[in-house]
């Protein structure tokens, strides 16, 4: 079976991408799929809180505390925000 | 109270051990014995352990002998980082403190890890620290020294502006040195990310009680 990714999805994987880039000072190049909290070393629980910001800005949502402490990897900010509306 | 920058690094040291620094999201609060009990269990993690290079467990004794030795020091600050409704989240310390204030080191900071990453504790506690460092002391300089496999610090600092200076070892354990000069200190950016965040949430006063005059409020 095939998937079809829509603009609008495509849109919301690079301002994803962006915000993890910006955040964790990442370079143009990494690889996201592969970050991970705490192992990642740039992710940090500053960047962290910077991340948090920069996708709450981004997507125009607010993450309930559950979700701040469950974002641990770029698939789940993915996860997490398809269920405020973010098509992925 | 004053703080006068003309007043001496001792004086000063002992007027911030008799009040609390405010936040947004946490306050620096003068460590005392009542803390012991929290601070030492974050402290006997095996991560805190490791990472602090403390080779057996603390307890109360041990715990109280070393601080009796802060408070006969006077250019030695400690803190306990405390949200706003009264959980201990960690500690941190400001010593050091050179009396021509070229100087003074940042450490001993631990936070619990399971609530690291609820807020932006360890970030507005470092602002605070470095703050009180620049801004009330007037120090020129401050360093502070991370185990060498320690990147989550290492990174931390980074973000704050400290520039990796030089290794030194510690017994027979190796740690990097950094150094943030106080006209490279920028914290804008960071301090905007703790603006951010004291915004998500209503916070209760710690201490609906206290005296407004009896802390210390930062310009931010």
């Amino acid at each position: 079976m095939s998937s079809v990714t829509s603009p609008d999805q495509t849109d919301a994987i690079a301002r994803l991408r962006e915000a993890f880039t910006t955040a964790l000072e990442l370079a143009p190049d990494a690889d996201h799929e592969a970050l991970a909290y705490r192992e990642t070393p740039a992710w940090d629980s500053v960047a962290h809180m910077q991340l948090i910001v920069a996708i709450e800005g981004t997507f125009d949502v607010m993450l309930e505390t559950e979700e701040v402490l469950a974002l641990s990897s770029f698939p789940e900010a993915r996860n997490i925000l398809r269920k405020h509306g973010i098509a992925f | 109270m004053n703080l006068n920058p003309m007043r001496s690094v001792a004086d000063q040291v002992l007027a911030l051990r008799n009040m609390p620094v405010e936040g947004s999201i946490v306050d620096l609060v003068p460590y005392s014995h009542d803390h012991h009990d929290a601070i030492i269990a974050l402290r006997n993690t095996e991560r805190a352990s490791y990472f602090l290079l403390q080779r057996e467990p603390l307890t109360v004794e041990k715990q109280t002998r070393w601080f009796d030795g802060v408070l006969a020091r006077r250019d030695d600050v400690q803190w306990t980082i405390m949200r706003k409704d009264g959980v201990i989240v960690g500690a941190t310390a400001l010593y050091g403190i050179a009396e021509d204030r070229s100087r003074a080191e940042k450490g001993r900071l631990v936070i619990d890890e399971s609530r690291s990453r609820e807020a932006p504790y360890t970030l507005e506690a470092e602002l605070l620290l470095l703050d009180i460092a620049f801004g009330m002391f007037g120090i020129q300089r401050v360093e502070t020294s991370v185990r060498h496999d320690n990147g989550v610090m290492q990174s931390i600092n980074t973000r704050l502006g400290f520039v990796h200076t030089h290794s030194h070892d510690n017994s027979g354990v190796e740690y990097y040195l950094s150094s943030l000069s106080a006209d490279q200190y920028q914290p804008a950016a960071l301090r905007a990310v703790v603006d951010a965040w004291a915004r998500r949430a209503q916070r209760p006063t710690r201490n609906a009680n206290s005296p407004a005059d009896s802390a210390i409020t930062l310009a931010r």
